[in-house]
């Protein structure tokens, strides 16, 4: 099964309040990643948006679940600044899931 | 009761911002202070902020804070288009000037109610069209949209809902001028209230600037990073502007080409919430996905080429 979240029809043109993003992650999310094959998130019609937003909402999916959760995500309808946003996003998790399994070693 | 008069002097734009942030911090507790507007000739976005911010803060502290020599102020006309008199309750009722269109020039003080309406207007302002991707604005808008939103979230968070913003476009020299002030808490008090321990000894310059460092955040986890600031403050840097903070008893300060420089407050006193004032090159904006992705670069929150997310069109 595909699950595809919408990020305008949630949040519209330009979402940027961290806070809403956090919750969408946990209730739209999260929940779904272990029931299906893949996860597409689609930002079509987003015009733009900030790093508090995007890191709310991917920053804890990557620190939780690391390099594999690459292969179940993907993003679909991002302009060049969003691409920067979720790609900054994707990394800053990454050190976080080095980070915390090194602190688990 | 016994008032105090500050006197604000002909000019508290440019070089005479810093004294006069100095004076906000020195009259800031008193218990009824007396706003002599004067001799007022130039006042800058960040010196409106910060007033605004004075007297919101006063205003919580049930401290009577009162204008006076507005008849003989040569730009009280401009004050009042500029929102300053009325959000700051010294005038009430019908309008009596007349409004022109702000569009691509400047945007009146604002109260920070909705992060995402005021970013969306402060964006449409100082780029027309821009929220349009194919638009020779949208770098702009994008930029104006990013700075503003990150600093206005900061700010409804800290100072629940007591913020202001303001913006001058300068059309001689391409300068935009943002300007947010709140009278909350501020930045080293809300470092030093989620108990972070490295806290501990520094003084509230040292403090503003470590929360420039990328990952240092009040808020804690899982819905704040803590690069809000980090890197409002870098891509402004890259857009060949400069910054100043001023939160407490600190101010920080980045001109263009220059060092930081960190200050405390004159004998111990206290800017009465947070400024941060803004200034960047209209023309540096045009790619601002490429300045955002560097910003990012140096702060090391990129990594290499690997784990690169899938996108598809």
């Amino acid at each position: 099964m595909i699950h595809e979240v919408n990020i305008h029809a949630e949040f519209g043109n330009c979402p940027c309040d961290g806070s809403h993003a956090y919750a969408f992650r946990v209730t739209n999310i999260d929940p779904y990643l272990s029931i299906c094959e893949s996860l597409e998130i689609n930002f079509s019609g987003v015009r733009t948006t900030n790093s508090s937003f995007v890191n709310a909402l991917l920053v804890g999916l990557f620190e939780q679940h690391g390099p594999i959760l690459l292969q179940k995500l993907s993003f679909r309808g991002c302009l060049p600044t969003i691409q920067v946003l979720i790609q900054a996003a994707v990394d800053l998790g990454m050190i976080k899931h080095e980070e915390r399994c090194a602190k688990s070693c | 009761m016994h008032s105090s008069m500050l006197e604000i002097p002909e000019y508290i734009n440019g070089e005479g911002l810093i004294p006069f942030l100095e004076s906000l911090a020195e009259y800031a507790e008193k218990p009824c202070v007396e706003i002599n507007f004067s001799r007022l000739k130039r006042i800058s976005p960040a010196s409106m902020a910060s007033i605004a911010a004075f007297v919101a803060k006063r205003r919580k502290k049930r401290l009577e804070t009162l204008a006076i020599g507005t008849e003989n102020c040569k730009i009280i006309n401009y004050l009042r288009r500029m929102n300053l008199m009325r959000l700051c309750e010294w005038e009430m009722g019908e309008e009596s000037f007349i409004r022109h269109d702000p569009a691509g020039s400047f945007l009146p003080l604002e109260p920070i109610h909705e992060v995402e309406v005021i970013s969306n207007r402060i964006a449409a302002c100082i780029a027309p069209g821009g929220d349009e991707y194919a638009h020779m604005n949208a770098g702009l808008y994008d930029a104006a949209f990013y700075l503003i939103s990150e600093i206005a979230n900061n700010v409804k968070q800290h100072s629940y809902g007591e913020g202001y913003v303001t913006l001058q476009m300068a059309k001689k020299n391409g300068f935009v001028k943002v300007a947010i002030a709140d009278g909350g808490c501020g930045i080293p008090t809300s470092l030093i209230d989620a108990g972070l321990k490295w806290t501990a000894g520094l003084s509230d310059e040292d403090i503003i600037e470590q929360a420039l460092v990328a990952r240092v955040t009040s808020k804690g986890a899982p819905n704040n990073e803590g690069v809000g600031l980090t890197l409002t403050s870098q891509i402004v840097q890259l857009m060949g502007g400069s910054w100043l903070i001023a939160s407490k008893g600190g101010r920080v300060l980045r001109l263009q080409n220059s060092d930081l420089v960190k200050k405390a407050f004159a004998c111990g006193n206290c800017f009465p919430g947070t400024l941060v004032a803004l200034t960047f090159k209209r023309s540096e904006a045009s790619d601002f996905d490429q300045k955002l992705h560097k910003a990012k670069e140096i702060n090391n929150l990129l990594q290499s080429v690997h784990n690169r997310a899938i996108f598809r069109p």
